[in-house]
């Protein structure tokens, strides 16, 4: 199924339908009724794919919510967005020294953030170290998109693209 | 385990000592109003946790220690001395956007800080403690307002908050598996 639904993921459909998702499933016309069928998806399959698609703005809103709070956060960057998971990482100056930081704390979808959330918190040095020991994630955050905090984000992609170079 | 279908049993109780706040009975004083309003905030912001918690096993005892088990559970997180497990320090990031992001959420969060103490010197809803160095009934106290927000304020954004968890819920519900 998941596999079905990425084939389609790219389609302008799928695309707009995940960013006016929420609006549009609460209808139920005749065009909506029609505009499915010509592309070939079933409700379910419409259901499943706005459920799987991470948006940009959702994860927006994400990040300003999370800046808002009184622990300072410097940076973050989304990371694997092809993913139907949403994957995080965050710079949390403040943040004890954690060993694995790469290892991602897991939170369940809601009405809030409709998407599982991962979410890999540490301190730069922390998340600094954890690259130059993780293949997977020093790709994932070499091609991620820098969200919020330029100059911490960026030291680390810049940290990233060197690990994974270096790895070639 | 904590799983999100057991916010359902959570919601209810919360929706429960919501009513007993509000109930109309003449021996029904004003801090035990506020014990039940606590409460039901309590309940309501443990089932939100239990909707997005996907924690790791070894870290469920000190989620149900350090939050599900504490009459303060967002306090009870913030001022926890050794550094917290990373998943719950997380988590109550995301319990306080959620609040945060609520109508009146700083009364909110003055319910969830109101505990039952029994520190004479601090006021409590259960315990009796000093005013003006006198011992003072918690029945016999007036200035609740003070302590909590006023009480038709607490009960709405204690009614919106379980409202809000239960769209939660429901959304969770709905995740295709």
């Amino acid at each position: 199924m998941i596999r079905e639904l990425a084939e389609h993921r790219d389609s302008a459909l799928v695309r707009i339908s995940a960013v006016y998702g929420s609006i549009w499933s609460q209808s139920e016309s005749r065009s909506k009724r029609f505009a499915l069928g010509a592309a070939g998806l079933s409700q379910g399959a419409f259901h499943a794919i706005i459920w799987v698609m991470v948006t940009h703005p959702e994860m927006m809103e994400l990040v300003n919510a999370h800046r808002q709070l009184d622990e300072p956060m410097t940076a973050a960057i989304w990371i694997r967005q092809q993913d139907h998971e949403a994957w995080l990482v965050e710079i949390l100056p403040n943040m004890a020294h954690d060993e694995h930081p790469e290892r991602p704390v897991a939170f369940n979808p809601g009405k809030t953030f409709r998407h599982p959330l991962n979410l890999i918190a540490g301190n730069l040095e922390d998340l600094r170290a954890a690259i130059e020991l993780d293949q997977s994630l020093a790709r994932a955050i070499a091609e991620g998109e820098v969200l919020l905090g330029e100059e911490d984000a960026n030291e680390l992609t810049r940290v990233a693209a060197e690990a994974v170079h270096g790895a070639a | 385990m904590a799983r999100p279908e057991d916010a359902d049993c959570w919601l209810v109780q919360a929706n429960a000592d919501l009513l007993a706040a509000n109930a109309e009975h003449q021996d029904i004083a004003e801090c035990h109003r506020r014990f039940w309003i606590q409460q039901s905030y309590e309940k309501a912001i443990k089932a939100y946790a239990i909707i997005r918690w996907s924690g790791a096993a070894e870290d469920e005892r000190q989620f149900a220690r350090l939050f599900l088990l504490k009459h303060s559970p967002l306090k009870t997180l913030a001022s926890a001395g050794d550094p917290l497990p990373k998943s719950l320090h997380m988590l109550s990031r995301e319990v306080e956007v959620f609040v945060r992001e609520l109508d009146n959420s700083d009364l909110l969060l003055r319910i969830d800080a109101a505990e039952a103490v029994t520190d004479p010197d601090q006021v409590s809803y259960r315990y009796p403690f000093l005013v003006e160095d006198e011992l003072k009934a918690p029945s016999e106290y007036e200035d609740w307002n003070v302590y909590q927000g006023n009480r038709t304020g607490a009960l709405a954004a204690v009614r919106r908050l379980i409202a809000a968890v239960r769209d939660e819920l429901r959304v969770a519900r709905r995740r295709p598996s």
